[in-house]
């Protein structure tokens, strides 16, 4: 029974931790395009991301005709949970995760793909002809990114011979950094998770100014407070996956001296590198075409990758690494 | 050792609290008359679906499946693993997906 307390709490904190990222990035992508950012509520405007969401609460709720108001119910919950779900297993505040099972970082994998599934669901229960291209092309992106981001994830655990989250950091505690070893792959993770949350240049599923938001057009009120809220939690996740499988999570210099309240720190301040790199490249760049982005991942990324898995196997295999 | 039920307790946690949080969020029944646009963007058509394919959700089932395939099988050829369960698993993924409704 406490277990599920401890879960409705750790939900709440990471829902207020998802908030302060957005927070964040939009101030950091302000910064990058020269404006200001948010500024009115809460000191520096720190309050805007959970102004938004309440906003959003209390906003009327809109069923189109012809759309599937119980899946459109269920979907945003779930995706929302999940997120939160996947969170548990990567250690954050402390070395030891909340949660960590045998080969973790397979069923982590395999739940945020779910989430991709939902939101192209979301997009075909909505009859709208701008939903449904939007699930389309995040159908396609979705096929592009995966396959990369798939062997990026594969790559840690196959130096560090396990999938368990918790043994492939520990691993990095006694070596070097996985992206030591493995830069290319630390890359290609980048460049997928970004895809992966839809961010600017690979929003080509909401892309706002031709499609009008894409799978999110029908969405109104706390439908939309919650995908928002759900894409927020799994840009915390993809950020937070990449520095525990690639840059040591929470650990680095001085962390014996200091006591245990500096992995946090530390865990922190890759975070906030991680998303420093997010948000430039959201700030400088514009949206590309759908076949650029399909250029991208399956003429340059995936043989890339495939490239860095050899380099490991071979490394692995001559006990280079 | 956490068990497998301990995991899905917290998971109910969680489920629960949003639950919760999206229930208490507004319905608001009446609609005033601009509201009644059957969609959101305003765009007065008739409700209407494109040429949809539907096998799209297949194929991300499908590398849904790949994504942990992948690394089920490349850790038991990095660990000299009898390769009989990765294979195993594949092939029942693979038959899972053949036998998925189609459109």
């Amino acid at each position: 029974m406490w277990l599920i307390v401890y879960g409705a709490v750790l939900a709440v904190v990471f829902m207020f931790f998802s908030f302060v990222l957005e927070w964040g990035e939009r101030k950091l992508v302000a910064k990058v395009q020269n404006r200001v950012g948010p500024y009115f509520t809460g000191p520096r405007g720190i309050l805007q991301p959970l102004a938004d969401f309440l906003k959003l609460m209390s906003k009327e709720e809109i069923n189109p005709i012809g759309s599937d108001s119980l899946l459109l119910t269920i979907i945003p919950i779930l995706m929302v949970s999940l997120s939160t779900f996947v969170l548990m297993f990567i250690p954050i505040f402390t070395p030891t995760p909340i949660l960590s099972y045998p080969a973790d970082l397979i069923y982590i994998i395999g739940l945020s793909a779910s989430i991709g599934a939902m939101i192209i669901l979301t997009g075909y229960v909505n009859p709208g002809p701008y939903s449904n291209i939007g699930a389309a092309r995040f159908g396609e992106l979705f096929i592009s990114f995966e396959i990369p981001f798939a062997i990026s994830v594969a790559i840690p655990a196959i130096l560090s011979e396990s999938a368990t989250i918790l043994d492939i950091v520990m691993f990095q505690t006694a070596n070097l950094p996985i992206m030591v070893y493995a830069p290319l792959g630390f890359l290609i993770m980048l460049i997928s998770l970004i895809a992966k949350v839809e961010r600017v240049p690979f929003d080509i599923g909401e892309a706002e100014t031709e499609i009008a938001g894409g799978w999110q057009v029908e969405l109104s009120g706390r439908r939309l407070a919650f995908y928002r809220l759900s894409m927020n939690i799994e840009t915390l996740f993809t950020a937070v996956l990449c520095v525990a499988l690639y840059m040591g999570g929470g650990y680095g210099p001085f962390i014996n001296v200091l006591g245990p309240a500096m992995y946090f720190v530390w865990f922190s301040v890759k975070l906030f590198i991680v998303l420093l790199i997010i948000s430039v490249i959201e700030g400088i760049m514009a949206r590309l075409r759908i076949d650029q982005v399909l250029s991208i991942f399956w003429r340059y990324l995936v043989p890339l990758a495939f490239l860095q898995l050899f380099i490991v196997l071979v490394g692995k295999f001559t006990l280079i690494f | 050792m956490i068990s497998f039920w301990d995991i899905a307790q917290v998971f109910i946690g969680i489920t629960t609290v949003f639950t919760i949080l999206y229930f208490l969020g507004s319905r608001k029944r009446e609609k005033h008359a601009e509201a009644l646009v059957p969609f959101t963007s305003g765009e007065e058509y008739h409700p209407m679906r494109i040429p949809y394919r539907v096998k799209w959700i297949y194929y991300v089932a499908l590398f849904s499946a790949y994504e942990t395939a992948v690394i089920f099988t490349m850790l038991a050829i990095t660990k000299g693993i009898n390769l009989l369960i990765p294979i195993l698993y594949i092939a029942l993924l693979i038959i899972s997906l053949i036998l998925a409704p189609m459109e």
